[in-house]
């Protein structure tokens, strides 16, 4: 059979790449909607946190998982199109409207997390879902892990059909690459912004759901969450949803080979100095067009 | 019009007489009002730095706080290894303007919301630094500081430092840096374009403002005698003057002070009455703020009215 350390690496490379795919969702919930809003939703972390924890009290009402995924999106859908219309909107009318957005979603970030704090809780919460693990050639691989990974993949999947296929998904990437000519066209911009910010918050609580159920999560953790998906979009490159994919798998391993070999309290560092040095060696990112 | 200045007679009396009666409150010895300005003039001054970066030049830069607590420990460590006060202080001030050069060359290719957020997880590595650092810094626990009682020399220090740190947001507003700072506001790279060394000023702009939060964390320190990551680091800290600078109105000279000021008073009443949800009531205060006031209190017509009918007009002044 293959050896003990390849193994060993092969388990790390995998849990490494789950990882990176449970930031690429909330990720690519932030690169949508900076897309297409120029919004750089500081509340976005607080999203993931948020429907992490709504999941875990969800999940010990007896609910099951597929019925908590199905609640999550309808919520957090509407929870988007109703930040967006609250909190954006009037802001984006302004001529310079950068530093209003960065208040209205500062504000939004820690109101929503004192008051979750308040009414859950600080403390870290985890799903347990425990089921039989299976063994394949050596590689000790948890269904929630395997579960997780084919669902990611999929919405993965999922949102680059969207987004190449369907009008709405073509609206976005048009008003992403020029926001002039979208609207010269006649594409109808504050409905497409609502829109998006609602699948950016939706992924970002999909992310949360995810992480929560291999992980935990506390009210505390949204802002490192921002950090992440930061780190990840800047990595990869503004603008780039590929990037934003890249860059979440590097995170991910980065930050497990860390966890495993240093501490799990250096992760949010290790975050921080890829951002640092990917600022000082190539500041476009990876695959940045911006 | 938005701001306020104190030119004419009538006025350098009246600012003269408030002065000199915040000089005198010590003599009071009524502590809990000296503990309370002594807070009020260490957010003054992280507030009205903050506003030559945030304020004069637009770059957001929410972790402005980590120069405070990096001076609270840079204090903390080096007088507890023994070295004396006043050398530990300019340690203090050394440690955040180090780490402001450091960290400008990569932070300043950020812009916008980038720059920001970024700015904002310096905070967080610090804390998260700071912590893991046992043998340095005591970690979770922090450290101890034996330096005594202080409070009235400490109250003396920062107030000085507080007036210090106004008179030069004046002049800093009516000089060449102060003109290139609001040009990369306004737009950056037509600034870059009519010749200006944007990047050379930034740095100025940043080692400047992290002088004086440095300073205070020595001097806080030392009145404090005791440190620990979630005091220096932590978001209420932080912020705390930030939305202060905000409230009030960045990018003017008072606009700071006055937002500090009101949002310290809110804060206490708020104290006495509500053991939680302070960091949610700041998050209101600010997402009104970027709603409805954007330009602050200061910039608000009601209070441009109220000078007016009070006859105080002269007091009005144009900034950028």
């Amino acid at each position: 059979m293959i050896g003990e350390e390849v193994i060993f690496l092969l388990q790390v490379l995998f849990s490494g790449i789950l990882l990176g795919g449970i930031y690429a969702l909330m990720a690519l919930g932030l690169t949508l909607i900076f897309g297409v809003t120029r919004v750089l939703n500081l509340a976005h972390g607080h999203f993931v946190a948020v429907a992490g924890i709504l999941s875990y009290y969800l999940f010990f009402f007896g609910i099951n998982p597929f019925l908590i995924v199905s609640i999550l999106v309808l919520f957090f859908f509407i929870a988007g199109l109703l930040f967006e219309k609250i909190l954006i909107e009037p802001v984006a009318k302004r001529s310079h409207p950068e530093i209003g957005f960065i208040l209205v979603t500062l504000g939004a970030a820690f109101f929503i997390q004192d008051v979750t704090s308040f009414l859950a809780g600080p403390e870290d919460k985890g799903i347990p879902l425990i089921i039989h693990s299976v063994n394949i050639a050596g590689i000790i691989m948890p269904p929630t892990h395997m579960i997780g990974f084919l669902t990611i993949f999929g919405i993965t999947i999922i949102l680059s059909l969207f987004l190449s296929k369907s009008y709405t998904g073509k609206s976005i990437r048009a008003i992403t690459q020029n926001r002039l000519a979208a609207a010269l066209i006649g594409l109808n911009i504050p409905r497409i912004s609502a829109i998006t910010f609602a699948i950016g918050i939706l992924f970002a609580a999909l992310g949360g759901f995810f992480y929560t159920l291999l992980y935990s999560i506390s009210p505390g953790a949204g802002i490192p969450m921002a950090l992440r998906a930061l780190c990840i979009i800047v990595l990869g490159g503004l603008g780039s949803i590929a990037g934003a994919l890249i860059g979440s798998i590097i995170l991910g391993v980065s930050e497990l080979i860390v966890s495993l070999y240093f501490g799990p309290r250096w992760s949010l560092t290790v975050a921080f100095l890829l951002l640092i040095i990917i600022l000082i060696v190539r500041p476009k990112g990876l695959l940045g067009r911006e | 019009m938005n701001d306020l200045i104190f030119a004419g007679l009538k006025q350098f009396l009246a600012l003269a007489s408030m002065l000199a009666i915040l000089g005198l409150i010590p003599f009071l010895e009524i502590t809990y009002l000296i503990v309370f300005l002594i807070w009020l003039l260490v957010y003054i001054i992280i507030a009205e730095s903050y506003n030559i970066i945030g304020g004069y030049m637009g770059y957001i830069n929410l972790g402005h706080g980590i120069f405070f607590g990096i001076g609270l420990y840079a204090f903390a460590i080096s007088y507890v290894k023994g070295i004396p006060l006043l050398l530990s202080i300019a340690v203090a001030a050394i440690a955040a303007v180090t780490t402001a050069a450091l960290i400008s060359y990569p932070l300043f290719r950020l812009k916008g919301a980038y720059f920001s957020l970024a700015a904002f997880a310096l905070l967080w590595v610090m804390e998260a630094v700071i912590t893991n650092l046992e043998w340095l810094t005591g970690g979770p626990r922090g450290l101890r500081i034996p330096t005594g009682y202080n409070l009235i020399p400490a109250y003396y220090a920062l107030f000085c430092l507080a007036i210090l740190i106004i008179l030069l947001n004046y002049k800093i507003l009516h000089s060449r840096l102060g003109l290139a700072l609001v040009a990369i506001r306004d737009d950056e790279d037509v600034a870059k374009a009519s010749g200006i060394a944007t990047f050379k000023y930034k740095f100025q702009a940043l080692i400047i403002s992290a002088l004086f939060p440095g300073l205070a964390g020595g001097i806080y320190a030392w009145y404090g005698t005791y440190v620990y990551p979630a005091f220096a680091f932590g978001i209420e800290n932080a912020l705390g003057p930030l939305v202060g600078a905000w409230l009030g109105g960045s990018g003017t000279i008072l606009g700071p002070v006055l937002g500090v000021f009101i949002l310290m008073i809110v804060e206490e009443v708020l104290w006495t009455h509500m053991a939680y949800l302070h960091l949610a009531v700041y998050g209101m205060i600010i997402i009104l703020v970027g709603l409805f006031m954007p330009g602050g209190l200061i910039r608000s017509k009601p209070l441009r009215y109220l000078i007016i009918k009070l006859k105080l007009g002269s007091i009005l002044h144009e900034t950028p």
